[in-house]
């Protein structure tokens, strides 16, 4: 099948499966940023925005949203020009391996358009979706809260 | 390998003449189906484009498309109603990324018996929209017993009865992917100290869901002041399976501890 996706604000044509997962087409174009974690919808690293919200790449069909917008970690920011949610998990050290971060980013980036100033609580809640082996959590958290400082102070979210 | 055809009917109409097809896979958005699944079909009816997707206020119910994503009917209900027992179940199931995925209506299909929708659904006497080979307005617990009502037949519509309800939901996470291993619902209506009303719905055992109906004409009209709650569900005749460590008399016991605890909460609180 080939499809029109539009990716990071950008149309994007697609060759993929009848069948394939949208982890694998993903991956099979070059976005690698959208990590394999555990191909069953629980550790959270293969996570997009579909339509602005968080989903599990691994657990959608790619036929299934032919046409929807898709956001990766580098729809919001890149390494020349970062958005202040990834300078802030860089500034705390909320990034050990890295092999979660993109998802992380992505989940961070959804809680704060949606809650600016988010308790601990919500948080927590916010980032549910996303498993972290390395870090604990907490500098993650960190990293959220200086987020929300520094979108705040700058307004950088669009 | 070979070629299955998706299919994006626009109205429900359309999908109905596509499910027809008895080697039809219906994709109904959630995350259930595997690739393997997929190439049991012919084609794959993908629902998303119906027009499937609210949550209203309408002649004394509160209506759901069958399309509506656990998150949205959490987002929804608690503007209704802060609260809802609904939202207290969906809210915390699962993960944000997957009840952006798990529709009301597939979920319901589906039924698994760790699901966080059974409970509640039984409990407020819900009731399903079937268009197709069963058209019709069912209570949700024939849906779950009478297996020939899905057969080439979509839920459009789940309906719950627009009162308000004092509630209490457990869910005991004892298998490995944190899914329920039971899950325990409790609604309660009270004038002054008079329990006017109660349903308590116990899901997870091997008849998948019950309500507690013994418990609940015990209670129903009592002072609430005056009752005693102590061992108040000992002795359920109900069976479990065994779970990750736990027998099934232990797991049962978990429950019965549960149910106190609940009724405790909500009425001596």
């Amino acid at each position: 099948m080939e499809n029109i996706f539009y990716i990071n604000n950008k149309e994007k044509r697609m060759v993929h499966g009848e069948e394939e997962l949208l982890l694998d087409t993903l991956r099979n174009y070059g976005y690698s940023e959208v990590k394999r974690g555990c191909d069953e919808g629980e550790c959270g690293s293969c996570m997009v925005l579909l339509n602005g919200k968080p989903v599990n790449s691994c657990r959608v069909f790619t036929a299934a949203i032919i046409e929807q917008e898709i956001t990766t970690v580098k729809g919001i920011g890149d390494i020349h020009h970062p958005h202040a949610i990834q300078e802030a998990f860089v500034e705390t050290g909320a990034v050990q391996c890295g092999f979660c971060t993109p998802a992380m980013v992505l989940s961070a980036y959804h809680l704060l358009k949606n809650i600016p100033n988010p308790t601990d609580e919500q948080i927590q809640v916010g980032m549910e979706g996303v498993l972290c082996r390395c870090t604990g959590y907490i500098k993650i958290i960190d990293a959220v809260k200086l987020a929300a400082k520094k979108m705040k102070d700058y307004e950088k979210i669009s | 390998m070979k070629k299955i055809k998706w299919e994006y009917p626009e109205q429900i109409e359309e999908a109905l003449d596509l499910i027809r097809d008895d080697k039809a896979v219906i994709h109904g958005g959630g995350t259930h189906l595997t690739s393997k699944q997929l190439n049991n079909g012919n084609r794959i009816v993908c629902l998303d484009k119906l027009p499937l997707n609210y949550v209203k206020r309408e002649d004394g119910s509160i209506k759901m498309g069958s399309l509506t994503d656990y998150n949205s009917i959490v987002e929804r209900l608690n503007e209704i109603e802060p609260g809802h027992i609904l939202a207290k179940s969906l809210g915390p199931a699962a993960t944000i990324s997957i009840r952006n995925r798990i529709t009301i209506g597939g979920s319901l299909r589906l039924a698994p018996n760790w699901s966080d929708l059974i409970g509640p659904l039984i409990a407020l006497e819900a009731r399903v929209k079937l268009k197709g080979a069963n058209s019709g307005l069912f209570p949700v617990k024939d849906y779950l017993t009478q297996k020939e009502l899905k057969s080439q037949t979509l839920i459009t519509e789940i309906l719950i009865p627009d009162t308000s309800w004092d509630s209490w939901y457990y869910r005991e996470g004892i298998t490995k992917n944190d899914h329920p291993g039971f899950t325990i619902t409790i609604l309660v209506k009270r004038k002054k100290n008079a329990l006017e009303d109660i349903a308590i719905v116990l899901t997870g055992h091997t008849d998948r869901f019950m309500r507690l109906s013994e418990i609940e004409d015990q209670l129903k009209g009592k002072d609430t002041d005056q009752l005693d709650l102590k061992d108040i569900a000992k002795g359920l005749d109900i069976k479990f399976v065994s779970a990750k460590g736990m027998s099934s008399d232990y797991v049962k016991h978990l429950a019965e501890t549960q149910i106190e605890r609940g009724l405790i909460e909500l009425l001596k609180s």
